[in-house]
Order: C-alpha cells, then structure tokens, then sequence
C-alpha cells in the first residue's frame, strides 16, 4: 500500500512538475520547435523530450532564484478547483500589484501547483 | 513589472537549457551539436517573432530588426498539444465541489420513473425535471474565451466562509499581452 501511494506521489510529483511551464511562451516556442525538428527527421523524439524535461528544470529553477519581483493578486474568485494536487482558479476583475506597476484583467486563470512537491 | 527582465530571464533560461543539454548529449555522442545549434537558433527565432524576447533574426541578408517591438506574445497560445510524442497532463476531469461528493455516473441501467412517494411531502409547487434545467457550468478547460493565464506553484491555499487567501510562487503571468514573472505572491480572492 506505501509503495503504491509513494509511486502515486512520485507519478503526481513528475507529472506537477513537468507540464506547467510548458504552457508558457517560452515553453511552447520550444516545442514548436522540437516537434519541428522531429517531424523533418532531424532530432528523435527520445531527445526531444530530454531536451524538455531540461527545460522544465532550467525553467523552475530560474522562476525559484533568479526571479525577484513580488506582486500582489486581487480579484473576485469565479470557479475553483483542487484535483491531482493542481489548484485552478478562474478570477474575475482581477488586479495585479507590484511595487511599480499595476496591471488589470477582466478574467484570468491560475494553475498553480503544489511547491512542496519540488521541495524533495 | 519590466518586460525586459523577463526578456533577460527568458535568455538566461534558453542558455542554459542549451549549455546543459550540450553536457548531457553532445558531449555523450547522442546529438550532433549542429543540431542543438539549430534547436537553439529556431527556439531564439519564435521567441523573438512572438515578442518575448529582444533580438535580432539573422538571414542570409541583412538580419531582420523585430519588426514587433518587444511586447508580450503576439499570438495566445493556448491548450496544450495532444501529440503523443509530447504527453500532456491531464488536470482532471472531475469538478469537485466543496460540500459535495464525487459525482459518480450511474451506470445501473436507465433511470427509473420516479412516482410520487407516499411518505416524501408533496408540494404543489414543484416542477417536473427538464433537459434544460441542467446549469451548465463554465468548463474550466476551455482556454480560448481566457487568454489570460498564470502558471505558478502554490505554498498554501485557505478559505474563511467566501475569503481565499493563498500563497503562490515561481509564476509565469501572460496577461494583457505581457510575460511577466514573479517569484512570490500573495492572492486575495472573494467568492
């Protein structure tokens, strides 16, 4: 029974990790690209998704320690989730702080996932 | 909440997926380090074209100024690729509710008519169930009508009665047409 919930937060732990930044820009430019190059023959896959779980770390690791800027989160909560240890929210109204600049969106939505999963 | 910084940073990312990628393949023999030039070059390149980063397209004329100046991405760029080369994750199809169970689909056959029970109150003023009376709720999944989109992990999440209050970390923000990057926030929400 330990071992098949440690695999089930190992499995969770992977797939919290690897996918989110993915959604980004820099993410999908990059697999955009990669599937380019796969299609044309000239990278495999296997690499491929190397080279992306590469840049999962890279990504995370940089957001982590080398990002400084705070912000503040406002807004009117529409629709919530909790599922796989992913929190969704759609917000409403929404207004974005920080110490120089504010930024304002009708509606907007967050994934966020569990950072104590990282922390291992 | 400088665009360039997320420029930088997006740079800072790119190189070193590239420099690590180098240790790991090319100096093992698995990838030609023509080919990671040119992943490097084309990733650079869309990076540029959808104004995340600042840059210059090089031809074989003239290099090319980015004639979109750096200003978030210029396409939303939604969903994620059902490729199964590229596995997806899947965030669940369930929708749960606080205060309810999981909903589970019946799966014993038809509904049965349901008859006016002897025991149950009757009350002149209910209706009969209709197709149209299902509220169909907003699917949570469906990324086109939002273009806005956090990508983030979380410390906590709390609620009192309809105030949440959360702690999010390390985000990616694409919103009003601009990345921007954040490594701590704090939310307010009201439901």
């Amino acid at each position: 029974m330990e071992a098949c919930r440690n695999d089930f937060i190992a499995r969770s732990y992977v797939m919290a990790t690897f996918e989110l930044y993915r959604r980004s820009t820099i993410g999908m430019c990059l697999t955009e690209t990669l599937d380019e190059m796969v299609q044309s023959g000239t990278l495999s896959p296997e690499l491929a998704i190397q080279v992306l779980v590469q840049f999962d770390k890279s990504m995370t690791e940089a957001l982590e320690s080398q990002v400084k800027t705070k912000v503040t989160i406002k807004g009117h909560l529409h629709t919530y989730r909790f599922c796989d240890n992913v929190w969704t929210f759609i917000l409403q109204d929404a207004m974005f702080k920080s110490e120089d600049r504010q930024e304002n969106v009708s509606q907007v939505k967050i994934v966020a996932c569990d950072s104590k999963l990282l922390t291992q | 909440m400088d665009a360039s910084n997320t420029s930088d940073a997006y740079i800072r990312i790119t190189n070193d997926v590239i420099s690590k990628s180098r240790n790991d393949l090319v100096f093992t023999g698995e990838l030609d380090e023509s080919v990671l030039t040119e992943l490097h070059s084309i990733w650079r390149r869309k990076m540029i074209q959808a104004g995340v980063i600042r840059g210059t397209i090089e031809t074989s004329s003239p290099p090319i100024q980015n004639p979109n100046p750096l200003h978030g991405y210029a396409q939303n760029k939604s969903g994620i690729d059902s490729d199964p080369q590229f596995p997806s994750t899947e965030l669940g199809l369930s929708i749960k509710n606080e205060g309810e169970g999981l909903y589970i689909p019946q799966q014993d056959g038809a509904s049965d008519d349901i008859k006016p029970s002897a025991f149950a109150p009757h009350d002149d003023d209910d209706e009969s169930l209709n197709e149209d009376d299902d509220y169909e709720e907003d699917d949570i999944n469906d990324d086109e009508d939002i273009p806005h989109l956090i990508m983030c992990q979380f410390d906590y999440v709390k609620k009192r009665k309809n105030k949440w209050e959360c702690k999010l970390k390390a985000g990616v923000m694409q919103i009003n047409e601009k990345n921007i990057l954040f490594s701590e926030t704090k939310g307010d929400f009201t439901f």
